[in-house]
C-alpha cells in the first residue's frame, strides 16, 4: 500500500509585486517571482530537507505551507485537505519552530507554553505542559522568563512550544542556526527522538549540509524559485562527480601537475601536502602512474563528494 | 462564523501575563489620563472664580473621562498587535489556528478590562479631589460609555489595518492618530465655535455629539436622543467600514508577504 501523502504541493508559484515608495501608483510595478510552479509530496514519517542558496525560494514556500503568505497560483493540500479552504483544521494538527522567530520574552517558559497551549484547544494544557518539559528537561526553568534563557535553552523551549500540540507535521526554519556544534547536536537528537515519539512528518531547511545529511530521508533542492533536484542526500552528493584526493608529498612534486593533467585533474598546493580533483573511476589509473614515476606520498585520503558539495556547485552555477 | 474560544482566552492570558510584569503597559493606561484630569481640574477650579455662569469643573472633568474612554478604547486595540510584533511573535501566533477575528475578539476584551479599571480609578479619583461624580449622568452614561469605546474601537482598527499596510513606520499612530479627532470632537467646547468647515467634519463624527450631549446633562440634566441615535448609526457605519478595512489590510499583507517582514 502506498504510504499516505501528508502535503502535496502542486504548481505553486508566488509572484510579489514590489512597490518602493508610499506614492508607489506614480512607479510602475516591480514583479519577483519566488516561487515558481513548484510541485512536491510529503509521504507520512519522511523527513524532506528543503534546501538551496539565499534567495532560492525556501522561506517563501515553508510561509506558503504555514499560511503566513498566500500563493498566487498552486494547490497547497495538507492531511489530504486544501489548505486555503481549511486553514485552522490543518494548522490544529501542524507546526512551526525557527530560530528567527521568539517568543513573549516576558513570559515565564510555564506561561509561554500554557499560552501556546491553549492556542491550539490541548484538552489537558496542564498535564500536556508537563509532559513535554520533562521530555525536554525544561523543568528546571520552568518560572524563568524567556528574556533570562540562553540561546539552548530557548531552543529547547520553541521545540516545546513545537511539539506541544502533538502534531502530525512539522516544519523546522533552521532550528539549530543559532546555537553552538555541541547544542545543535543536542537538539538535532531530541529533534529525532520527539520525531520518533509523535510519528511526525517534517520539512526541514538547513544551511548546515551535514546536519541534512544526518537526518533527512530526502532533500529537494531550490534554486530561483524552480526545483532542481530532488533526491537522497547521497544521491545528490553522487551527482558531483568528482572525488578529492589529498596526499602529503615526499618526492615528485614537479611531476605531479604533469601527471595530473591528462586526467584532468585540479592540483592545489598547501606546503607539502597536495589536493587533487578527479573523477572517481580515475583514481587507480592515477594512483598507478604516479607508482610508475616514483611519485612519494606518506599520506593519503580519498574524500568523497558530499551534499555540501552538491549545494556548492549549483550555488557557483547561479552565480555564474 | 465558528469562534475558538480557547484561542480567544490563550491570547487574554498572554497579554495579562505581560501586563503582570510590564509596568509601561499599565502605567500608560492611567498616567496620561491622571496628569489631565489634576491639571484640567485645577485649571478649571482656578477659572470658575470668575463667574462664568456655569460649573466649568464638572465639563472639564467630565470632558476629560469621556476623551480618556476613547484613547483607552482604541489603544488597547493596537497595543496587543504591535507587542505581538515588538516581540517578534506574529508567526508564532497566524500559524497557530487562531484567525484575526479570534485576535480582535481578545484585544477588544482585554481593551475592555482595562477600560473599566481606568474609568473606576478616574472616576474614584474625580470625586474625591472635585466632588465630581460621574453617575451625575444618569441614564445618558450608558449610551456615552458604548459610544465612546465604539468610537475608540473603530479608529484602533483602521490603525490596526494601516499597521498591516505600512508596518512600523507608523506605529507612532497607535498614540497619536486619535487626536487628529480631537479638535473636531468638541471635547472641551461646543460645535458652534469651530469654522464652518471644521463643523462639518465634526457631524459626521459620533464624537461630536456625545460630547455636545455631555454638556447638555451636566448643565441641564437634558440629553438629546435624535444626537444619540446619529452618534450610534455612524458609529457602526465606521466600525463595519474599520472591520472590512482591517480584514482586507490582513489578505493584503499575506498577499504580500508583509506580515512576515512585521515580526
Amino acid at each position: 500500500m502506498a504510504a499516505t501523502r501528508i502535503v502535496e504541493v502542486k504548481n505553486l508559484t508566488k509572484i510579489f509585486t514590489r512597490k518602493s515608495t508610499a506614492f508607489s501608483f506614480l512607479h510602475k510595478k516591480r514583479f519577483t517571482t519566488a516561487v515558481n510552479n513548484i510541485s512536491f509530496e510529503i509521504k507520512k514519517g519522511e523527513i524532506v530537507g528543503l534546501l538551496g542558496p539565499n534567495g532560492a525560494g525556501k522561506t517563501t514556500t515553508i510561509q506558503m505551507l504555514m499560511g503566513l503568505i498566500t500563493p498566487s497560483t498552486g494547490i497547497i493540500k495538507i492531511f489530504g485537505k486544501n489548505f486555503s479552504e481549511n486553514r485552522k483544521e490543518i494548522l490544529k494538527k501542524m507546526n512551526f519552530s525557527s530560530s528567527y522567530t521568539h517568543l513573549p520574552w516576558r513570559l515565564t517558559v510555564w506561561e509561554n507554553l500554557n499560552v501556546v497551549a491553549r492556542l491550539y484547544g490541548i484538552p489537558d494544557p496542564s498535564g500536556k505542559i508537563q509532559q513535554i518539559m520533562k521530555s525536554l528537561n525544561l523543568e528546571s526553568k520552568k518560572n524563568d522568563e524567556v528574556a533570562e534563557l540562553s540561546s539552548g535553552w530557548t531552543t529547547r523551549l520553541n521545540l516545546a512550544r513545537t511539539f506541544i500540540n502533538d502534531p502530525e507535521f512539522i516544519l523546522l526554519d533552521e532550528p539549530t542556526a543559532s546555537l553552538d556544534p555541541e547544542g545543535a547536536d543536542e537538539i538535532r537528537k531530541r529533534i529525532l527522538r520527539l520525531r520518533h515519539e509523535f510519528k511526525t512528518t517534517v520539512l526541514w531547511t538547513s544551511h548546515n549540509m551535514a546536519e541534512v545529511e544526518e537526518v533527512c530521508d530526502r532533500v529537494i533542492f531550490l534554486t530561483r524559485g524552480r526545483i532542481i533536484a530532488e533526491d537522497t542526500p547521497q544521491g545528490l552528493a553522487k551527482r558531483i562527480r568528482n572525488v578529492r584526493i589529498y596526499l602529503m608529498l615526499q618526492e615528485g612534486r614537479n611531476k605531479l601537475a604533469e601527471i595530473a593533467a591528462p586526467y584532468d585533474g585540479i592540483v592545489g598546493y598547501s606546503g607539502r601536502f597536495v589536493t587533487i580533483e578527479i573523477s572517481e573511476t580515475k583514481i587507480p589509473q592515477l594512483l598507478n602512474s604516479f607508482s610508475r614515476s616514483k611519485i612519494k606520498y606518506s599520506e593519503i585520503s580519498i574524500d568523497k563528494p558530499t551534499l555540501e558539495d552538491y549545494f556548492l556547485s549549483v550555488a557557483k552555477e547561479k552565480q555564474t | 462564523m465558528n469562534i475558538n474560544w480557547s484561542a480567544v482566552y490563550a491570547i487574554i492570558i498572554r497579554h495579562l501575563y505581560t501586563w503582570r510584569r510590564d509596568f509601561d503597559r499599565v502605567i500608560d493606561a492611567f498616567w496620561f489620563a491622571t496628569t489631565d484630569l489634576i491639571f484640567w481640574g485645577l485649571t478649571s477650579t482656578y477659572l470658575t472664580r470668575f463667574s462664568i455662569g456655569f460649573n466649568l469643573v464638572v465639563v472639564f472633568i467630565g470632558a476629560i473621562i469621556f476623551w480618556t474612554v476613547i484613547q483607552n478604547a482604541q489603544r488597547e486595540i493596537n497595543m496587543p498587535l504591535l507587542d505581538e510584533a515588538w516581540n517578534r511573535n506574529l508567526i508564532n501566533l497566524f500559524t497557530a489556528p487562531i484567525s484575526l477575528i479570534e485576535f480582535v475578539i481578545a484585544t477588544i476584551i482585554l481593551g475592555l478590562l482595562k477600560l473599566i479599571t481606568v474609568i473606576l480609578l478616574l472616576g474614584s479619583l474625580a470625586y474625591f479631589l472635585y466632588r465630581f461624580n460621574i453617575f451625575d449622568y444618569g441614564w445618558y452614561l450608558l449610551p456615552a460609555l458604548v459610544n465612546l469605546t465604539f468610537i475608540g474601537w473603530w479608529v484602533g482598527f483602521f490603525i490596526d489595518g494601516l499597521i498591516f499596510r505600512f508596518g512600523y513606520k507608523i506605529q507612532s499612530f497607535a498614540w497619536a492618530f486619535i487626536f487628529v479627532l480631537y479638535p473636531f470632537s468638541a471635547v472641551l467646547y461646543p460645535v458652534d465655535i469651530l469654522p464652518h468647515w471644521a463643523q462639518t467634519i465634526a457631524k459626521l463624527l459620533p464624537s461630536s455629539y456625545i460630547f455636545e450631549n455631555m454638556r447638555s446633562v451636566l448643565l441641564s440634566g437634558k440629553f438629546n436622543p435624535i444626537d444619540i441615535q446619529i452618534a450610534v448609526t455612524l458609529n457602526l457605519i465606521y466600525l463595519i467600514l474599520s472591520i472590512y478595512f482591517l480584514q482586507l489590510m490582513f489578505k493584503n499583507a499575506l498577499a504580500n508577504g508583509r506580515l512576515t517582514k512585521l515580526n
